[in-house]
């Protein structure tokens, strides 16, 4: 009597927990909704502890160095990689300057808009379902990281753009590669433009709405960020045309590489401007 | 009341060992944790040696974390992982699983059934293939059946070697 009491308890507890979830599923169908409370509470509470055990690793790996010189090494080294990204793009503007796409002063102001305005995170996690979709990092609101922040590689190249939920010191990264996601780029040589898909089962991109009619978009040809979807600021650089091919649509089917190595992505630049503020 | 915190302190340990293993994996190769699922080897290692109850538990908390760290539907993970609970805690009580070869095979199965179910609902709600990253995601239900049966057997000589 007493054991099947048990065992029907313990199936009206899994039907409970299994309605739950399928209650949490459903209330974020159709998807693209903002990350429920509870998921953010989740994330704010167990992300801390992806942190932690980064830190713990580093911290094991790097305990024969000594503390001040490390201290010093560390806060050099940061300046040095603001320096060395702002250079990156700073080279990049003035390429994309020289191709008379915008004027000089436009590219001054926007330079200038960077300057302080650099957080260097690291990447303390990745997505569990699929790693090309987004990746988790170690900076926050604290550190004046919000929603629908650009972010970029050591090299200046686009890696994606900062999602809910952003916690106190981490946030999530919504990769370029994620399907979901969408950036207004143009090829360097043809002047084509176009928005750039995501295409997370084959770790790539695709450049859509392309004519068919259209002429340019050859392989090869550098892709940067247009600024027209007020995410991303102009002339970052994306990725390389890999393929096109003509498809029975209106639209060509044109691939792209993306310049960001996954397997290299250790740390990272977030441009702590939204659209509103470039 | 003991047995109860200790079921309890279990379950926060293994949860929070399988966030820094899932961590540390997926620093060490992106792709590492396709292979191995460091949540469902704590829920089946949990869900053995407490019980169908504990291993839901665990199981919906392991779940829910490892959707917290996922560009998904939130709560995806969490609902697999609790029947992935259950299953093994309920099982495991019906049938004699001494040897390391039929832990292995009914840890395998179990977690083949998450995985399957995993899949099931994800083509379901996003209607588009599962990212395998080259057939790594395959192998998931034979790591987990491998660590949670190695993990399950060396739990069970330190407990005896406790009891003598």
């Amino acid at each position: 009597m007493r054991l099947a009491w048990k065992e029907r308890k313990s199936a009206l507890l899994l039907l409970g927990l299994c309605l739950g979830h399928l209650i949490l599923i459903s209330i974020q169908i159709p998807r693209g909704d903002a990350p429920t409370l509870f998921n953010r509470a989740v994330f704010a509470v167990f992300a801390p502890i992806q942190r932690a055990a980064q830190g713990l690793v580093r911290a094991v790996a790097g305990a024969g160095r000594s503390f001040r010189e490390t201290r010093a090494l560390r806060a050099e080294n940061q300046t040095l990689k603001k320096e060395l990204f702002f250079l990156n793009q700073e080279n990049r503007f003035l390429r994309d300057a020289l191709g008379a796409f915008r004027s000089e002063a436009v590219v001054r102001r926007n330079l200038d808009a960077y300057r302080g305005n650099l957080a260097v995170a690291r990447v303390i996690g990745v997505d569990a379902g699929n790693p090309y979709k987004a990746v988790v990092i170690n900076r926050g609101t604290l550190d004046g990281v919000r929603k629908d922040m650009p972010v970029c590689d050591k090299s200046g190249h686009l890696i994606g753009r900062t999602v809910e939920p952003v916690g106190l010191k981490e946030s999530r990264v919504q990769l370029i590669t994620d399907d979901e996601s969408g950036v207004s780029v143009i090829s360097e040589k043809d002047r084509l433009v176009g928005v750039l898909v995501g295409d997370a089962v084959r770790a790539r991109c695709l450049l859509k709405y392309i004519m068919i009619t259209a002429v340019g978009g050859t392989e090869g040809d550098l892709l940067l960020t247009t600024g027209f979807d007020k995410l991303y600021p102009a002339g970052i650089p994306v990725g390389r045309i890999v393929s096109v091919t003509p498809s029975p649509g209106l639209f060509k089917t044109v691939v792209v590489q993306p310049f960001f190595a996954f397997n290299e992505l250790d740390e990272v630049a977030v441009l702590k401007l939204t659209a509103l503020e470039w | 009341m003991a047995g109860r915190f200790r079921t309890q302190a279990e379950g926060a340990v293994a949860t929070a060992a399988a966030v820094i293993v899932y961590t540390l994996l997926g620093r060490l190769h992106p792709s590492a944790v396709a292979l191995v699922n460091a949540f469902s080897i704590a829920v089946v290692v949990i869900a053995f040696r407490r019980g169908e109850v504990a291993g839901a538990l665990v199981g919906t908390a392991c779940g829910l974390i490892q959707d917290s760290f996922t560009a998904g539907v939130f709560g995806l993970s969490g609902l697999t992982k609790t029947l992935l609970g259950f299953t093994t805690g309920y099982v495991a009580r019906k049938i004699h699983l001494a040897s390391f070869a039929r832990l292995f095979v009914f840890l395998f199965l179990v977690g083949l059934l998450e995985w399957l179910a995993w899949v099931g609902f994800y083509l379901l709600i996003f209607g588009e293939r599962v990212y395998a990253r080259n057939g790594l995601l395959f192998f998931q239900p034979l790591a987990t059946a491998a660590a949670g049966s190695l993990l399950i057997v060396v739990w069970r000589r330190i407990d005896r070697r406790r009891a003598s």
